[in-house]
């Protein structure tokens, strides 16, 4: 048995998302006109714009009726039309069946029974011979075709985009679902930019950055308005007028993990942002559309938290609803960024225009949190100063009930080869614990800096989960996981001997995290082995 | 503000609860019918509750096979329980009373109830302790504390060393090597941990105090910082002794199961060869 097994330490571009692309091919690239415009001397040398054309793009020729992008997928990349034309298919949606969704690969009871075999003494086994000879398979291509397109969205009028047009880009940045589908409704050839390359596209030209938030105003906002409740069986004429007079505000840092590492929990509330502040008057209504913010009141010398809002919720209302019944209400609370805020604001006038005279009653005010009794504030109040609220799918373990077996830990283990994918200790408050195992989060900002785009939201389902083949063992998602809910591993061959860097001899690392028990059948493994239900996996 | 909990599993337990109590009514019923006809129910009721046993050992094997998706092993443990009380109420109506007659079978009686009543003493057991544990205010995993001792020993260690350096008194370092170093060497003061008594708290008490009055300025943030320690000892001491009855209430349990499941099948053969 070899004492080490050497491999050439994994690169950003080891992968490229279209291995066949020639030189021959970049140049042809390069002559599209959006393409030509971009200036290659404002990229570092450390990442020209060939480096990103060449490894972070590929172009997909599409035949009229294929679907590029289905509404509530989460993407990872963007859409250039090169040539050809394609239709945004917003309202009323494709149904699954027409979108020919396909459920992420069931879940196998082969493939729970041959843990059984899987398991290794040694741990964090691989079969390196895998690496760098398969494709990355979540991005590949695989056409879906729209049947009887010219009959289904025929008499419909669509959005349509046409050559040198983007989409797809706010998803990709944002980490969100896509708000639509798009169909091509003729040949077309589509240049597609993986989330990274596009980052140092935005990041580097000023021309893709004004074009990307220009496309926000002009793309997603009425997607995004009338997704919101309060704007229900509002006509065309005044959801436009309302998307119209509409502002987008951003607060915080949008990278806001390493701030938040940073910063001791009791001083969090401080450097939080604020957005509006009670005893002031409303200008306007605020829409939260990606983030979180923490709504507070004065209390005494300090500031009680009463709820947080996240994407979907509004700030303002009652208020500027008093106000247009009878005269001026200043704000009840104030309204903090934690870590960043999205924000919409709808000036006070569209909305009493719009939106008051067709409501009969006054909305609820967030001051009615504050009856409870201060003292039951106290799991709320942790919840957001640990930004557990970001959590789809946080281990909340009640440790009144824990008798600390740790059969969730074998549990894990036994379903992942024999490697544990999280840690039995965490942050504590009363009798609960939210351990160390990926939460999921509504906003994966572990993703942010992931050079190749191995830790991903799957399509179906959204949970965050990391390619082992395109991995590189940076180290970046671990680091910017606010929860240090991400580990690396040093991995071994299958002879169990370490793999090595052959140029250094330093461990190849991968990083490792909870996957919810992907492929497994009846869930998280961890939850289901707990005998006294100490063991949960919660929305916060 | 948590939008998803676990079912409870107590209408199951309930309801399964209550299933076992009619069977063995109904087996109770139909083995004093059976004796009052001068004929024999005890191969039924014995077949009964060697199914029963069988039944609650099929729980230590889910928690072996826990990749396989066999159901919340909450469900599993409400199932245990429920027939763990079950086959008390079949041994009774299977042995007539509460003991049996003849060696061998004394021996399995007694590995039955012990069984259960370390199982029943078990199930109350581990609803007691983790409110214990939690209380203690500081959490660690049971593999962890030889390494946590460790580190402790050691910042124990440059406490004393750092009075003695800082003052050039050995007061510190005598009162380490004297009284703490034994202290910090392993787990201590586990009946008293386990009995939530408060010797173990006692003891570092009086000692700090003591020694607080024979250090000068310059020695006490060392006192301090060994204070702390042995502070943070006391803790992992207290998990130490609780987390380790707990897995070795465990084990009692699953050897008493598997020699008295053992002495069942070979009562069981013996039985149906001497039938014939």
């Amino acid at each position: 048995m070899a004492l080490t097994t050497r491999l050439a330490r994994p690169q950003r571009w080891d992968r490229p998302f279209d291995p066949g692309m020639t030189a021959a091919d970049l140049e042809q690239l390069k002559l599209d006109p959006v393409v030509a415009a971009i200036d290659a001397d404002a990229f570092p040398g450390t990442i020209p714009l060939d480096g990103i054309l060449a490894n972070d793009s590929r172009v997909i020729h599409y035949k009229a009726g294929e679907i590029v992008v289905r509404e509530g997928d989460y993407g990872n990349s963007a859409f250039l039309i090169m040539s050809g034309a394609c239709d945004v298919v917003v309202n009323p949606p494709l149904t699954d069946a027409q979108l020919g969704r396909q459920t992420e690969a069931p879940a196998s009871i082969g493939r729970a029974i041959s843990q059984l075999w899987k398991r290794t003494v040694v741990p964090e086994v691989r079969d390196v011979s895998r690496y760098g000879n398969i494709a990355v398979t979540e991005t590949d291509h695989q056409a879906v075709f729209l049947q009887d397109y010219g009959v289904v969205l025929g008499g419909r009028s669509l959005p349509r985009l046409g050559a040198q047009q983007m989409f797809g880009e706010l998803a990709a940045l944002g980490r969100t679902p896509r708000a639509a589908s798009v169909v091509c409704v003729e040949d077309a050839e589509v240049l597609e930019i993986r989330w990274q390359g596009l980052r140092e596209l935005r990041r580097f030209d000023a021309g893709w950055r004004r074009q990307i938030d220009t496309n926000y105003r002009a793309n997603a906002l009425i997607s995004h308005l009338q997704d919101t409740p309060l704007f229900d069986g509002l006509p065309d004429e005044a959801l436009q007028s309302i998307a119209d007079a509409t502002l987008f505000e951003t607060y915080g840092s949008f990278d806001w993990s390493s701030s938040f590492q940073r910063t001791n929990s009791d001083a969090r509330l401080g450097t939080e942002p604020v957005i509006a502040r009670e005893g002031e008057y409303p200008d306007g209504l605020l829409l939260i559309r990606a983030g979180f913010g923490r709504v507070s009141v004065r209390q005494g010398a300090a500031e009680r938290t009463l709820t947080y809002l996240s994407a979907g919720d509004y700030f303002g209302l009652s208020e500027l609803y008093a106000g247009f019944k009878g005269g001026g209400s200043p704000m009840e609370a104030t309204l903090r960024a934690v870590g960043y805020v999205d924000a919409l604001r709808v000036p006070t006038k569209v909305l009493e225009e719009h939106v008051f005279p067709r409501m009969n009653k006054a909305p609820d005010s967030f001051l009615q949190f504050a009856a409870r009794p201060l003292a039951d504030d106290s799991l709320q109040e942790w919840a957001i100063e640990e930004r557990f609220i970001n959590g789809t799918m946080a281990m909340l373990i009640d440790l009144d009930k824990c008798v600390r077996c740790d059969d969730c830990v074998r549990a894990c283990a036994s379903t992942h080869g024999g490697n544990p994918r999280f840690v039995r200790h965490g942050k504590i408050n009363d009798h609960w614990m939210v351990a160390n195992a990926c939460m999921h989060c509504s906003d994966p900002v572990c993703m942010i800096g992931c050079p190749t785009g191995a830790i991903h939201r799957t399509q179906a389902g959204g949970s965050v989960v990391i390619n082992d083949d395109s991995c590189i063992g940076c180290g970046t998602c671990a680091n910017s996981c606010p929860y240090n809910n991400i580990r690396l591993v040093e991995i071994r061959d299958l002879s169990g001997a370490p793999v090595q860097d052959e140029a250094t001899g330093q461990p190849i690392r991968k990083a490792t995290k909870c996957d919810l028990c992907a492929g497994i059948p009846g869930g998280p493994a961890c939850e289901r082995a707990c005998p006294h239900g100490a063991l949960q996996r919660v929305n916060f | 503000m948590i939008v998803r909990t676990v079912n409870s599993v107590r209408p199951f337990g309930y309801t399964l609860a209550g299933i076992g109590a009619a069977v063995i009514a109904g087996l109770a019923y139909y083995s004093h019918q059976e004796h009052l006809k001068l004929s024999d129910a005890t191969f039924v009721t014995g077949w009964v509750l060697l199914t029963a046993m069988v039944s609650l050992a099929l729980f230590n094997i889910r928690k072996r096979l826990s990749m396989m998706p066999m159901g919340r092993a909450a469900y599993w443990l409400a199932l245990h329980v429920v027939i763990g009380l079950f086959a008390v109420g079949m041994f009774i109506v299977h042995t007539g009373g509460i003991w049996a007659t003849g060696f061998y079978e004394q021996v399995m009686a007694g590995l039955f109830w012990a069984t259960a009543l370390s199982g029943i003493f078990g199930w109350l057991y581990q609803r007691a302790m983790p409110r214990r544990l939690t209380r203690i205010g500081y959490e660690v995993v049971y593999e962890r504390i030889p390494a946590e001792i460790a580190a402790l020993r050691e910042e124990a260690e440059e406490a004393a060393l750092e009075g003695v350096g800082a003052s050039g008194e050995p007061t510190l370092g005598r009162f380490y090597s004297e009284t703490m170093q034994d202290f910090f060497r392993r787990p201590r003061f586990m009946i008293s941990h386990l009995l939530g008594a408060g010797a173990a708290q006692q003891w570092v008490d009086l000692r700090f105090r003591t020694v607080r009055g024979l250090v000068g300025s310059q020695e006490e943030p060392a006192l301090a910082r060994l204070e702390a320690a042995a502070r943070r000892k006391l803790s992992i001491d207290a998990h130490y002794a609780i987390q380790r009855s707990l897995k070795l209430w465990v084990a009692v349990h699953v050897v008493l199961s598997a020699a008295m499941l053992t002495l069942a099948v070979w009562h069981l053969i013996l039985v149906h060869v001497y039938a014939r």
